[in-house]
C-alpha cells in the first residue's frame, strides 16, 4: 500500500470518521456563533444576509464536490480502478444534497432581497442546470446494467458535466445578473467587512469538516453494499465474485435470498 | 414573514438536509449489513477502504 493510499486509509477508517464528526460539530458551533452573534447585520439587507454564512458554504461544497466527482471520473477513465468510481458516485450524491441546499437557500434569501422566491437570472439558471446534471448522473448510475458500463458511462458525464461548474461561477461576470457579484473569489481584495469574512472563512472551514465526514461516511456505506450484492451474486451463481468487480444491480441480494 | 424567520428557516433546513442525509446513510449501511449477514450467516465486518 502505497503511502499516499496509508493515509486515506487511515482518515476513512472509522477512527477517522470519529475525528471528523468531532471537528465538524465543534466547526459548526464556532461557525454559528460567529455568524449568528458576533457578525454585525448587513448595512443594507439587515438580518437576512445571515443567510449567506450557510449559503455561501454550500455553493463552495457543491463546487468541491463536482471537482472531485471530474477527477474521480478523469482518474476512472485512466486507470480503470473501482475505488475512483466509488469516489466519484459518493462525492456526486454530497454534491447534489449541497446544490439543492444552495437554492432553497438561495430562494429564502432572493425573497426579502429581490421580492421573489425565482427568477430565470443567470446565475439561478445555470445553478439549476447544474443541478439537473448531477441528477442525470446519480440517475444513469441505477440504470446501468453492468458495474463496468455504469462506472464507464457516469465518469463520461462526470468529467462533460464539470463543464457548467466555471460557468455557474463566472455567470454573474460574463452576464448581467440579479444576483451579487463574487466578493471573495475574485481578482483583487475582497469587498466585505472583516469581521463578515472571518465568520464567513470559519463557516466554510466548518461545512468543509462536514463535507469531509460526508464523504468517508459515504464511501463506507458504498463499500458495504458493494460487499453485500458481490455476496448475493457469488450466492446466485455459487462462484466467488474475487476479481473486484462491481455487481451489476443493487436489487440482487433481496432476489437472491427468494431464490434460496 | 419577519427577516429572522428567513434566517431561521435557512438554518433549520440545513440542519434538517444534513442531518436526514446522515439518517439516510446510517440505514443504507445497516440494510446493506443485514443482506451480507442473511447470505453468509456471519455478521459483516466492518467494511475497510
Amino acid at each position: 500500500m502505497k503511502g499516499s493510499e496509508r493515509m486515506m486509509a487511515r482518515l476513512t477508517g472509522r477512527r477517522g470518521e470519529q475525528v471528523l464528526a468531532g471537528a465538524a460539530v465543534a466547526g459548526l458551533a464556532t461557525s454559528a456563533v460567529l455568524s449568528l452573534r458576533v457578525a454585525p447585520p448587513d448595512a443594507v439587507q439587515g438580518e437576512v444576509q445571515r443567510l449567506m454564512y450557510v449559503h455561501v458554504p454550500a455553493a463552495w461544497l457543491a463546487y468541491l464536490s463536482f471537482t472531485t466527482v471530474f477527477v474521480a471520473s478523469a482518474a476512472y477513465l485512466l486507470t480503470s480502478r473501482t475505488r475512483w468510481d466509488r469516489l466519484g458516485a459518493a462525492a456526486a450524491e454530497v454534491g447534489v444534497l449541497f446544490c439543492g441546499l444552495t437554492i432553497v437557500l438561495g430562494a429564502l434569501w432572493g425573497k426579502p432581497v429581490w421580492g421573489t422566491w425565482w427568477t430565470w437570472d443567470p446565475r439561478l439558471t445555470t445553478t439549476a442546470v447544474l443541478l439537473l446534471i448531477y441528477l442525470a448522473y446519480l440517475a444513469l448510475r441505477r440504470m446501468a446494467d453492468s458495474p463496468g458500463r455504469r462506472a464507464r458511462w457516469s465518469a463520461v458525464l462526470g468529467v462533460v458535466g464539470f463543464v457548467d461548474v466555471p460557468i455557474v461561477h463566472m455567470s454573474v461576470v460574463w452576464w448581467r445578473s440579479l444576483h451579487q457579484a463574487p466578493t471573495v473569489l475574485r481578482p483583487g481584495a475582497p469587498t466585505i467587512a472583516g469581521s463578515m469574512l472571518a465568520a464567513l472563512l470559519v463557516a466554510v472551514a466548518a461545512f468543509t469538516l462536514v463535507w469531509a465526514y460526508l464523504i468517508t461516511v459515504r464511501l463506507r456505506v458504498g463499500r458495504l453494499e458493494e460487499r453485500a450484492a458481490t455476496q448475493a451474486l457469488s450466492a446466485r451463481t455459487g462462484r466467488p465474485q474475487s476479481n473486484g468487480q462491481l455487481p451489476p444491480v443493487v436489487d440482487v441480494p433481496e432476489r437472491a435470498r427468494s431464490d434460496a | 414573514m419577519p427577516d429572522l424567520g428567513y434566517v431561521a428557516a435557512g438554518y433549520l433546513t440545513t440542519a434538517a438536509a444534513l442531518g436526514g442525509y446522515l439518517l439516510r446513510l446510517r440505514h443504507r449501511a445497516r440494510r446493506a449489513r443485514r443482506q451480507a449477514t442473511a447470505l453468509t450467516g456471519r455478521p459483516a465486518r466492518p467494511a475497510r477502504p
